[in-house]
């Protein structure tokens, strides 16, 4: 169990996923289920790679690759896989993997662009303890939730515009023989952020009870803590307005999309575009 | 009976009576809703958005200002004045939910399917009961004019799901609130070997506090690896009441020691003093204690002797003066001499003379060159001379928080009151059974804030059991 057989098994997942982004997108524009179907056990192949992959290398580092971003991105891959898998499993639904796997794909090849690091070895000493693993797995869930959720609410408004489109036939349009209806489409968006928004809840409290016994203060209003919250903010907007003001489809949709950039911003904006103690890099 | 329309009837019908809204009801009336609530979640968002760009730009924190904290305020009344006023309702809908309906009204539920079959009234309702307590509803039923309604729900936990997560931001605020006014925080330094009773706080005033216990340090280590990197580091402390050892500890940066409801956090380190020991060609041996000080630079702490850096002692007979000519917190040799700011390896560069009567003179003193702990003794004229000992000293972030367990139970509710809300489906199944005629009429509705589909496994249950 050496770390070069764990980062091997990721390239075999990589290219297990780009099969199944193939399988998908001529499922897709063809509009069969058979290569669609193939994507989808190509996906799962390389997930279970993937996750074979992610054991390896803890094992052989002897602890949870959350530490540094090119281990942040592995693990954030392997869990935006997890939740598509879990929406389309849930949903039976193959049609979103012609857009939702290339994300993966390309959270996959930035992967493997960033460098390993050298600071694998000398562990920062407030990162040695058994609470990053609930903070930073619920965060990977978390992101990978709203990152499905923002491609999906894309695919609602393309439905929705190809349903409101001026002329005839919109039952058979190129976009409406291939999506679920809009309705549905809303509503898998719903149920997805659900999930964030709970993953989202426990960041914030396992980030909170961390800093209470490293640092004695379990909330500073640091940047990346301040950040995680307004992503919470703005997801339990879309909740709130879903569930009191009874908002539905198209302004929903525009809310999860917004609430991504949000979470992009304390994802990657924090660590490159401000300074402070909690960064991830 | 008059044919002629009295001008009361005619202002009833015109005008509709103004009250006047007291200020209370406006107050009650504009935090009760739900626009207000989200306004303010976007007012918070913005707030914060801003709060972190100015304290990247401008190094100016906002958080603590009055403004952002009526913001939070007015989210924490907003959140009570909607508990409240929405009690009743959750209330009602969990234990006094109207059972009473009509085929009619069941029909429009959101799923609903009828169902004739024979028997009596009594034995097809026996069955739906059965049926639907098999699928874990809890029913209530109510006969009116020969027929029957049956109000079945499930899963009303999720009713309050919400509910659970607004008080739990109460909560929340309510610990926070409490432990920064009963709280307090601060820090304290203790050198190895050191007993200390008092912290000095963090508010302005940087006032000692004292513990109501004594802490001492008894060795502070740092652990590095081969490649000169810091592993960790961990602080032994004790801590005494009334003279009495009540608890021993090595604390590290993610374990603190809690004694007496006061927290102590490993935070920093740094050097506070060393030892040179000389020991003269006849085994007599002194200890030299120096004391360091630090300042802050550019890079990190600084460090110097702090008290004088000429020590003049005999040994062996001999008048001899030791000088500290140099110190450096981290040793490695060669051209760069140190390596770091971090008291990794402390070195000292020492001369030494025993020509107190004329040092000015040349050759008078003898390089001794650097020393660390690591290095061996260097010889002087029989005597040996060698770095012995560093004494560290432990920066400690003390804190006491009686407001935390508030805030850890606001922690729990909130993630049961969000896994309530979501995850656990609120369903309610209404049945009418009448008897019209010949055989019995079963209508049944299923209502619902998820999806229709929730209820394919319960109403095919039904359908099976009623034949």
């Amino acid at each position: 169990m050496t770390e070069e057989l764990g980062l091997s098994l990721f390239k075999i997942a990589f290219w297990l996923y780009v099969i199944a982004t193939g399988g998908y997108l001529v499922g897709f524009i063809q509009n069969s289920t058979v290569p669609a179907k193939l994507g989808r056990c190509f996906l799962l192949l390389g997930l279970a790679v993937h996750t074979a992959s992610l054991v390896v290398i803890t094992v052989a580092i002897g602890r949870a690759p959350f530490f540094n971003m090119y281990e942040y991105m592995l693990s954030f891959t392997w869990a935006a896989a997890v939740v598509y898998a879990a929406v389309e499993l849930t949903t039976s639904t193959t049609s979103f993997g012609a857009f939702c796997l290339p994300v993966i794909l390309a959270l996959a090849y930035c992967t493997d662009v960033i460098p390993r690091g050298e600071i694998d070895k000398s562990v920062l000493p407030v990162l040695k303890t058994w609470l990053i693993i609930p903070h930073v797995a619920t965060a990977i869930l978390a992101y990978g939730a709203f990152g499905i959720a923002l491609v999906l609410a894309i695919l609602y408004l393309i439905r929705e515009a190809a349903d409101t489109a001026p002329g005839k036939r919109k039952e058979t349009s190129f976009w409406a023989s291939r999506l679920p209806i809009a309705q549905k489409l809303d509503q898998i968006v719903y149920r997805t952020v659900a999930f964030g928004f709970l993953m989202q809840t426990l960041v914030l409290i396992t980030g909170a009870v961390w800093a209470q016994v490293s640092w004695g203060h379990y909330w500073t209003w640091d940047p990346v803590e301040v950040w995680a919250l307004i992503t919470w903010l703005i997801y339990a907007t879309y909740l709130h307005t879903r569930m009191t003001l009874g908002w539905r489809g198209r302004r929903s949709a525009w809310l999860a999309i917004i609430g991504f950039a949000v979470v992009g911003f304390t994802l990657w904006g924090v660590t490159y575009l401000l300074k402070g103690l909690h960064t991830y890099a | 009976m008059s044919n002629v329309e009295s001008n009361d009837d005619k202002k009833t019908d015109m005008e509709t009576p103004q009250r006047e809204i007291g200020a209370l009801e406006a107050f009650w009336s504009l935090f009760s809703s739900m626009k207000t609530a989200i306004a303010l979640l976007l007012a918070l968002a913005v707030a914060s958005i801003a709060g972190t760009i100015l304290e990247d730009k401008k190094g100016i924190s906002i958080y603590s200002s009055t403004w952002f904290s009526l913001i939070l305020v007015l989210v924490g009344v907003n959140l009570a004045v909607c508990s409240i006023n929405r009690f009743g309702i959750a209330w009602r809908r969990t234990f006094r939910p109207k059972v009473e309906s009509t085929p009619e009204s069941v029909a429009g539920m959101m799923r609903s399917e009828s169902v004739t079959c024979g028997g009596s009234l009594e034995s097809v309702t026996d069955q739906v009961i059965r049926a639907l307590r098999s699928r874990s509803y809890r029913l209530i039923r109510q006969s009116k004019d020969a027929a029957v309604s049956i109000y079945a729900a499930k899963g009303r936990a999720s009713i309050w799901g919400p509910y659970l997560t607004h008080l739990s931001i109460l909560v929340i605020f309510a610990g926070a609130i409490y432990g920064s006014m009963v709280g307090s925080e601060g820090n304290v330094i203790i050198a190895e070997g050191e007993r200390v009773s008092e912290y000095s706080s963090n508010d302005n005033s940087e006032s000692s506090v004292p513990f109501g216990f004594e802490v001492a340090l008894h060795s502070f280590t740092i652990k590095n690896d081969e490649s000169h990197n810091v592993m960790g580091y961990e602080s032994d402390l004790e801590i005494f009441d009334g003279g009495r050892s009540v608890a021993r500890k090595v604390i590290d940066v993610n374990h603190p020691l809690s004694y007496n409801g006061v927290s102590l956090y490993q935070s920093g380190y740094g050097l506070a003093g060393l030892v040179v020991k000389v020991v003269a060609p006849d085994g007599e041996t002194v200890d030299l204690p120096y004391n360091i000080g630090e300042e802050q630079g550019e890079g990190g702490p600084v460090y110097a002797i702090s008290d004088e850096p000429w020590k003049q002692f005999s040994l062996g007979g001999k008048a001899l003066i030791l000088f500290v000519h140099n110190l450096v917190p981290d040793y490695i040799g060669g051209e760069m001499v140190n390596g770091s700011p971090l008291p990794l390896n402390p070195g000292v560069n020492l001369v030494i003379s025993d020509q107190l009567s004329n040092l000015k003179a040349k050759g008078a003193w003898t390089r001794l060159g650097w020393l660390t702990t690591y290095t061996p003794p260097v010889t002087y004229k029989g005597f040996t001379v060698t770095l012995d000992r560093v004494r560290n000293y432990t920066s400690l972030s003390v804190s006491r928080n009686p407001g935390l367990p508030v805030v850890y139970l606001g922690f729990a509710l909130m993630v049961l009151g969000v896994f309530m809300s979501f995850y656990v489906t609120f369903k309610v199944v209404r049945v009418n059974i009448a008897q019209p005629g010949d055989g019995v009429k079963v209508i049944i509705g299923g209502t619902t804030r998820s999806t229709a589909a929730v209820f394919d496994k319960d109403f095919k249950r039904l359908r099976d059991t009623l034949g």
